[in-house]
């Protein structure tokens, strides 16, 4: 038989049955849709995540105080320190060939208030380089001045939603603020860059370290980002960083190097596993679909019995009988399958035009592994019926299989 | 064209053994019109059977234009039934989702024939056989004597050797009776061999040669038109 007129005589038969057969697409295309679905979701979290990270750059170090065991598992991400991270150890390590650049950073929420206006706000105490890392730019003024660490200049930056809620529409530049007990002079609005790392910089203060020690009236640096010179290996880096930091601290290893890639790393595995997981889940309705195909060509099988027998009578082998009835089903998953995919891609660009901020993208394993799982799934559970009308006996079959006339 | 020798066949029916065909011997010339009759259960449908390789012998040999056919598997049979051997059912089996066209045009559908050598064949056939009105209508559409000859039309499409007819005017009334088999015996004019099984004995005794079977023996046959009650 040509394959066109396989076709054209499936096609007859499914236009026929068009309830059975717009049952069967259905159920297939539910479980094509929801592997799409579910996995542009899983994937769209671990884009989202790795997103947020890669901000930082690919080659930042973050050192923490404390000493914290890295290996298996996620890196700590608050730590208490033994002993402090001080200004001169930042200075040290800004020494160090290795490293290009240093900054060190000290958070904390403080009152910030200009004229009756106040609000609580997260300061930022830290230098210079800290723009130059994390890529920040000032829309008006200027950025942190470069300034030895230990000068508690008052001078502060502002993001552009805390600036509007203490000014308003009135020029900021120049204004003296108060943050906490202290006086600082305005010297730069920052760029909106929205949310990164969780945190909202637009709503942030950023001053300089000195000045946030004396604010919050603390010694010790909350973290400290280091980025490798370029042409050192980060390895090489690390240790250095690492020895140094032991040689100052008396021998003592007492602070964590967290690397973004450990980061990103334990993210990564982590919604990898979860877009797996929910795409396996999915897919289980794509095998209900196939128990349907099997049950539905059983029936057709048992009802056909005299058209089987006619045309094993007209000449088809058992061969031929058992490409029709496969083929019939999966002509079935192919085009349930399809109509799966579309239903799926429409869902995920509904979802993105509703929010964009999400990104999602349907995994290429996710894609190809269902229309192959829908279509194996067609052929293996139509096997079984298949294969049963193909050894029909034909003078059998002839008379529906009720006996010998 | 056909010899059949020692050919058995039984079926069990509860503890009983029936003899459907009991070393059947028979020969029938190319261009031979054959009828068959005897009472139910005779084996005349299992000789039918026999012939157009529906069914397998338990024992003896078939030989069908010097091929023992008899020793084929089930693909090879098929490809026997397609080339050379056409079937008339009293039940018709027409495939009721397909036209009178494409019913007729079946049988070269299975063996692949491309569809710009099918098409006039399929036409010039319905023209002959007076179906040009109706070949777009579905077998539902259609008169008993109709459906039957459009399964006649699908029978001998592929111009076969061999004609097998199972009661082909079983559930017609006498007029199209009449007509289906007058198409029949006009086509065994050309040349086509034509084995008739019938319990009417008007029509049985048109044929040439007129077997009556009894458990599953031959017990008679009556040769030429010299008795022939038209």
């Amino acid at each position: 038989m040509r394959s066109a007129d396989l076709i054209r005589f499936n096609a007859r038969l499914l236009v026929r049955q068009w309830f059975r057969t717009l049952m069967i697409l259905l159920a297939t295309a539910v479980g094509v849709a929801a592997v799409l679905l579910l996995t542009g979701l899983g994937e769209g979290a671990r884009r989202f995540v790795l997103e947020e990270f890669s901000l930082l750059g690919q080659d930042t170090l973050i050192m923490l105080p404390g000493r914290k065991e890295t290996t298996g598992g996620l890196p700590p991400l608050t730590g208490e320190g033994t002993r402090d991270i001080t200004l001169e150890d930042v200075q040290a390590l800004s020494r160090l060939n290795s490293v290009d650049l240093v900054a060190p950073l000290i958070v904390g929420n403080a009152q910030v208030q200009f004229d009756v206006r106040n609000r609580e706000a997260v300061i930022l105490g830290t230098s210079h380089q800290f723009f130059e890392m994390r890529e920040l730019s000032v829309q008006q003024g200027q950025l942190l001045p470069l300034i030895p660490l230990q000068v508690p200049a008052a001078v502060c930056l502002l993001g552009p939603v805390i600036k509007q809620a203490l000014f308003g529409g009135k020029k900021a530049l120049g204004a003296w603020i108060r943050i906490g007990d202290r006086r600082f002079r305005v010297i730069g609005i920052l760029e909106d860059r929205g949310q990164s790392l969780g945190m909202d910089i637009s709503d942030q203060v950023i001053i300089p370290v000195a000045s946030a020690q004396q604010v919050f009236n603390v010694q010790g640096m909350f973290r400290v980002f280091l980025t490798v010179t370029p042409g050192h290996t980060q390895t090489r880096a690390e240790s250095r960083i690492i020895d140094l930091m032991q040689e100052r601290h008396g021998g003592e290893r007492d602070v964590t190097l967290v690397t973004q890639d450990a980061l990103l790393g334990a993210f990564d595995d982590i919604l990898q596993l979860l877009t797996l997981a929910v795409g396996a889940i999915a897919a289980i309705s794509l095998v209900v679909a196939g128990i349907l195909i099997m049950n539905i060509t059983l029936i057709s099988v048992s009802q056909r019995t005299a058209e089987i027998g006619l045309l094993k009578a007209l000449g088809a082998s058992a061969g031929e009988i058992r490409t029709l009835f496969l083929s019939e089903a999966l002509m079935l998953s192919l085009m349930g399958a399809l109509m799966g995919v579309l239903v799926g891609y429409a869902l995920l660009w509904t979802g993105h035009t509703l929010w964009p901020q999400f990104p999602v993208t349907v995994p290429l394993w996710a894609l190809a592994g269902s229309l192959i799982l829908a279509l194996s799934v067609a052929t293996l559970f139509a096997w079984l019926p298949a294969g049963r009308a193909a050894r029909m006996a034909p003078v059998e079959a002839l008379h529906g299989g009720a006996g010998h006339a | 064209m056909i010899r059949l020798e020692q050919l058995c066949k039984s079926y069990h029916l509860g503890n009983e053994t029936v003899h459907a065909l009991d070393r059947f011997d028979l020969t029938i010339e190319s261009g031979d019109y054959l009828s068959v009759m005897g009472p139910s259960g005779s084996g005349k449908s299992t000789l039918l059977n026999m012939l157009g390789l529906l069914d397998t012998p338990d024992s003896g040999q078939y030989w069908l234009e010097s091929e023992l056919v008899s020793e084929l598997d089930e693909e090879q049979r098929a490809r026997v039934r397609n080339e050379r051997i056409g079937f008339v059912f009293q039940a018709y089996h027409l495939i009721d989702r397909l036209t009178a066209r494409e019913n007729i045009e079946l049988p070269l559908i299975l063996n692949s024939t491309p569809p710009h050598e099918r098409r006039p064949q399929v036409e010039q056939l319905i023209d002959r056989l007076g179906l040009s009105h109706h070949a777009d209508h579905r077998p539902h559409q259609l008169s008993g004597g109709q459906r039957q000859r459009v399964a006649i039309a699908r029978a001998v499409i592929r111009r076969p050797a061999l004609l097998l007819a199972d009661e082909p005017t079983g559930n017609l009334d006498s007029h199209s009776g009449a007509d289906v088999i007058e198409l029949l015996e006009e086509l065994n004019g050309e040349g086509i061999t034509l084995v008739l099984v019938t319990h009417d004995p008007n029509m049985g005794e048109r044929a040439g040669r007129r077997l009556w079977m009894q458990d599953g023996c031959l017990r008679q046959e009556r040769r030429g038109s010299d008795n022939a009650q038209r």
